[in-house]
């Protein structure tokens, strides 16, 4: 399990990459909806783009948390 | 009016098909009508059953002898690889989170396995998975305040102001991500359990299903627990920044 256990941690990081940048853009996008038809303004593509960008940033920290222990598993080695 | 996707699919195939959640008994709450669900009934099962397994374990424990063997030995051999997971991914700051870790560990994964004796999974209603990981991001953030005070704000102004709505998002893409990917797969195996025994004459019905609950049920089930449980690590230490 120990050998193991930074590739297990590395899939389940990577895995989440997915559904990470999925759930903000389409949070963004529903709330831009919400918005657009209680107020009748029309936000919608500002949310989308917020949504994107965000979906961007969240992938990013991801991508950089599985460098992080990539670069630590090597040090230790 | 029209009908398309799931509730198309069951109604198609008669009243055989059936995987969502019931209402069973309606309650008067704050002038509104809830409804005690097939959900709450299976986590309260699911609850029960970890009350008997803790129950056992600790008699277990308090007959134990220097020499393991039984029950006892497989108790300490849980408690100790659950110790190595969480320090091998948390670092030296690992004590006060491995009692949660293991909590939602065997929650989950039993609650994903009820699937086999008969019972909806309580992590197949998005109301469940979501509360588990709202828990989860109130966790990341309080012990992310107690290390850095201040900072954690700080820090979604950074690198610089204007790129804050953007860091706000990406935080509360955290506990979505976490429990839409939770509830997705075992809603799935679920759907294609319903699907398979309702939908196939009664000779497909036998054996095959046996291997589908290994994959749907267990296999997937003990995935997603270890999944869910390393993220939660992964997202604490690496907000904590020790």
């Amino acid at each position: 399990m120990k050998k193991y256990g930074p590739i297990f941690r590395m899939l389940s990081l990577i895995t989440q990459i997915g559904i990470t940048m999925l759930t903000s853009i389409f949070f963004c996008m529903f709330l831009g909806l919400w918005i657009d038809r209680k107020f009748s303004t029309h936000f919608f593509l500002f949310f989308l783009i917020l949504g994107i960008l965000g979906g961007m940033k969240a992938v990013y920290s991801l991508i950089e948390r599985t460098d992080h222990d990539d670069k630590e598993d090597r040090d230790e080695r | 009016m029209e009908m398309t996707g799931l509730p198309m699919i069951a109604a198609v195939s008669g009243s055989d098909v059936d995987f969502m959640v019931h209402g069973l008994i309606p309650l008067r709450f704050m002038g509104g009508q809830v409804w005690i669900t097939t959900t709450h009934v299976t986590t309260l099962i699911v609850m029960i059953f970890i009350l008997i397994l803790a129950a056992a374990a600790r008699k277990a424990i308090l007959k134990g002898s220097e020499k393991p063997a039984g029950v006892q030995n497989f108790v300490e051999m849980l408690v100790e690889t659950l110790d190595g997971l969480v320090q091998g991914s948390m670092g030296r700051h690992w004590r006060p989170f491995v009692n949660y870790i293991g909590a939602i560990m065997v929650f989950i994964f039993i609650s994903n396995t009820s699937g086999l004796f008969g019972l909806r999974p309580p992590t197949a209603d998005y109301g469940t998975t979501l509360a588990l990981a709202l828990i989860t991001f109130v966790l990341i953030q309080f012990s992310a305040f107690k290390t850095k005070k201040l900072g954690v704000i700080k820090e979604l102004f950074e690198p610089i102001p204007i790129l804050f709505p953007i860091n706000l998002i990406g935080e509360f893409a955290t506990p979505l991500s976490m429990s839409l990917r939770l509830f997705g797969n075992i809603m799935a195996g679920t759907i294609m359990m319903a699907l398979w025994y309702g939908l196939l004459p009664v000779f497909a019905k036998l054996g095959i299903p046996a291997f589908l609950h290994v994959y749907f049920d267990l296999f997937s089930g003990a995935i997603q627990t270890f999944v869910f449980a390393m993220l939660t690590m992964t997202f604490i230490a690496d907000k904590r920044g020790v």
